[in-house]
């Protein structure tokens, strides 16, 4: 199998042999001189290099995305056709639609504590916009792109299911 | 000691209460809701009742559906847990009233410590320092009364929460011009202008001490435990001995913790928390009227299981020792490893557990609520485990708690193991020297460290962990439509065999 894969927006070839069993999987990638063993196990891979042996840990991200722990690293990587691209960085949140807006939802379900911007507000990404609390662990909000926020839905003491709309925020043109 | 008791928790809690259980003899029966039919608490347990949906309010906060499911199975005495129904005086009075032991505080007591003006009342009766402040006061009085209680200081809305109406003043010149705004935020936020004044406790740590009390009067304390990283006002790692307290301010904390308890008619588990300035004076906060989460540092210092000691208490045994006999050395250090991402806000994360493998070895203990497979939903409390880890010293159980977190396996959901790496690592965590603002003042700066793709230790695993999402791909493409060619693992094979075995 030879696939391409993005990490930190740099295209790398790698090709995957198998063993005859399966068991083994002998992985070569480009611009990186000798084998790679890899061996499956609950949760992801342990891979070889050499006389260095790592437990990978492996979890499906967003669609077109594999996120792979080593030790307190994490390495995410691109997969999909779209690895050509190879540069969107995103943020917290879903990529909004094509137009740009994204919508934020509650992550479960739990009651908004206060607001820390208002409709109309411009932000930056990442800028906190209300606290959350769920199951007594206040979380703060924050915006997945700049622009300006738009419909918030949410209010301070309003208790909320999982998966409400919060607010969305709006592109500012000149952004 | 009772026949059987009903653990009325789910997770790492009620797992532990179990594991309580059987050490002491007792059967344990559990309940548990439909999202947790196949949690590790369930298959511990004897046996389990379902008692309602996935919402804790359809099941494990229905204290009359928990009432029934234990006469159902015939226990004697029900376990609460923390959260949930652990610190509801009305559910514990109707306990009583169905015959059922409630493992925890009287209801009186709980209620009492329940309500914020009537524990402080509680705490001023006993001659324990409360955080100087007034009662509601109205403007022509406010000036005397913020003389009298020092600057600086807190102007709080009576209605408020949540830090509406809420304003700091450290200059008394200041104090007339931000009463007004205090007064009029308070009434645009909540119709209601009414105000308070609270002495401003400044670079405070949060300590707090263990208290326990039997039905035959007795109360002792098991010394204290610091809990000043936390976010929020929320726990993140809690350590005995606190590295801020001399023993002859443990034992002054202490006495007043007792005294406190003892006025208050107290039993069982309890604990007293305070705000502790850098001049060494404390500060009655709260009194939580339960099992802590954080019980087992006091456990490994002191070499007692609270948890059977408080089924012990429940049962009608006395304590069986005196404060004398209390015998605290080495130090513990505890760390909540929770279903949230430390990089991204710590906002929680939810998913299947692909794989968890706890950490090992001496000094160490892991109290998990999960295994392999677990699934961790949005309905409840984000923590997964706790790794408590114990040396002869501080420092010790540092290195130990730092070898605990890497040898931990965690693969699905985002967790707060890397968080702990590397506050465990930073310079002012090793001094002690620290306060409540830890996480807000360092985390930003320790979450950066080594995470911005420059590390050399992370590009020297990058091949590796390119290498690994290769396999993934093989096996992930593999799988569904073999189209690399390569054979199917064969143990794969074996498993669909038995899969068709079971049918035949």
């Amino acid at each position: 199998m030879r696939r391409i894969l993005a990490l930190d927006g740099q295209e790398l070839r790698v090709e995957v042999r198998a063993e005859a069993d399966g068991a083994v999987l002998r992985v070569g990638i480009e611009g990186d001189d000798g084998e790679l063993v890899a061996r499956e196990t609950p949760g992801g891979w342990t891979v070889t290099k050499g006389r260095h042996t790592v437990e990978a840990g492996v979890t499906g991200g967003r669609s077109g995305e594999l996120v792979v722990q080593i030790a307190e690293h994490t390495y995410r990587l691109e997969t999909g056709r779209g690895a050509a691209g190879g540069t969107r960085r995103s943020g917290s949140a879903d990529a909004g639609p094509a137009d740009g807006r994204s919508e934020v939802r509650t992550p479960m379900p739990g009651k908004v504590v206060r607001l820390l911007r208002e409709e109309g507000e411009q932000v930056a990404a990442d800028d906190g916009v209300l606290v959350f609390e769920a199951m007594k662990m206040q979380n703060e909000i924050r915006a997945p792109a700049s622009g300006v926020i738009a419909n918030m839905r949410a209010a301070a003491g309003t208790p909320m299911e999982g998966g409400e709309l919060l607010f969305v925020v709006e592109p500012v043109e000149s952004a | 000691m009772f026949r059987r008791v009903l653990v009325a928790n789910r997770g790492e809690i009620a797992v532990r209460i179990i594991r309580a259980c059987r050490d002491l003899g007792v059967s344990p029966v559990t309940v548990h809701s439909e999202a947790d039919r196949d949690s590790l608490h369930v298959r511990l347990a004897d046996e389990s009742f379902e008692v309602g949906g996935a919402a804790s309010r359809d099941s494990y906060l229905d204290g009359e559906r928990v009432i029934e499911a234990a006469r159902a199975m015939d226990a004697e005495a029900l376990h609460p847990g923390y959260g949930f129904l652990a610190e509801n005086g009305d559910f514990a009075a109707r306990c009583a009233e169905r015959g059922l032991v409630f493992v925890g505080p009287p209801p009186e007591a709980m209620r009492r410590m329940g309500d914020k003006a009537a524990a402080r009342e509680a705490a001023v009766q006993a001659g324990v320092p409360v955080v100087p402040g007034s009662d509601i006061v109205a403007a022509k009085d406010a000036e005397p009364a913020a003389a009298g209680i020092g600057f600086p200081l807190l102007i709080k809305a009576a209605a408020g929460g949540g830090g509406m109406g809420m304003r700091l003043v450290r200059d008394p010149s200041e104090f007339s011009d931000s009463l007004r705004a205090a007064q009029s935020e308070a009434e645009a936020a909540f119709g209601d202008a009414r105000v308070f004044l609270e002495r401003f406790v400044e670079n405070p740590r949060h300590v707090e001490i263990q208290v326990f009390g039997d039905d035959f009067g007795s109360v002792v304390h098991l010394g204290e435990r610091d809990c000043s990283i936390q976010r929020r006002n929320q726990k993140l790692l809690e350590e005995s001995p606190s590295p801020a307290i001399s023993p002859g301010l443990r034992a002054e904390m202490g006495e007043a913790a007792v005294r406190l308890a003892h006025g208050a008619g107290y039993r069982n588990a309890g604990t007293v928390e305070f705000l502790l300035d850098p001049e060494g004076r404390f500060y009655f906060l709260e009194m939580n009227a339960r099992l802590q989460v954080e019980h087992p540092v006091t456990e490994l210092v002191s070499g007692m299981d609270l948890v059977a000691l408080q089924l012990r208490v429940a049962a009608g045994e006395p304590l069986g020792f005196a404060q004398s006999e209390v015998s605290l050395s080495g130090a513990a250090i505890e760390l909540r490893i929770t279903a949230e991402d430390p990089f991204a806000g710590f906002v929680p994360a939810t998913g299947r557990i692909r794989d968890f493998r706890p950490p090992a070895g001496p000094g160490v203990r892991c109290d998990a609520g999960i295994v392999s497979g677990s699934v961790v939903s949005p309905h409840y409390d984000p923590l997964l485990a706790k790794i408590i880890v114990s040396g002869p010293d501080r420092e010790t159980a540092r290195k130990r708690a730092i070898r605990a977190v890497r040898e931990t396996r965690l693969v699905g959901v985002a967790s707060t193991l890397p968080f702990f790496e590397r506050v465990l690592a930073s310079a002012p965590f090793r001094s002690g020297e620290f306060d409540t603002s830890f996480v807000s003042v360092h985390w930003c700066a320790l979450s950066r460290n080594g995470a911005d793709g420059d590390s050399p230790a992370r590009a020297e695993l990058a091949p590796l962990a390119l290498a690994a999402a290769a396999a993934e791909l093989w096996r992930r493409e593999g799988s569904n439509s073999n189209a690399s060619g390569a054979p199917p693992s064969r143990w794969r094979l074996a498993g669909v065999a038995e899969a068709h075995r079971d049918r035949i």
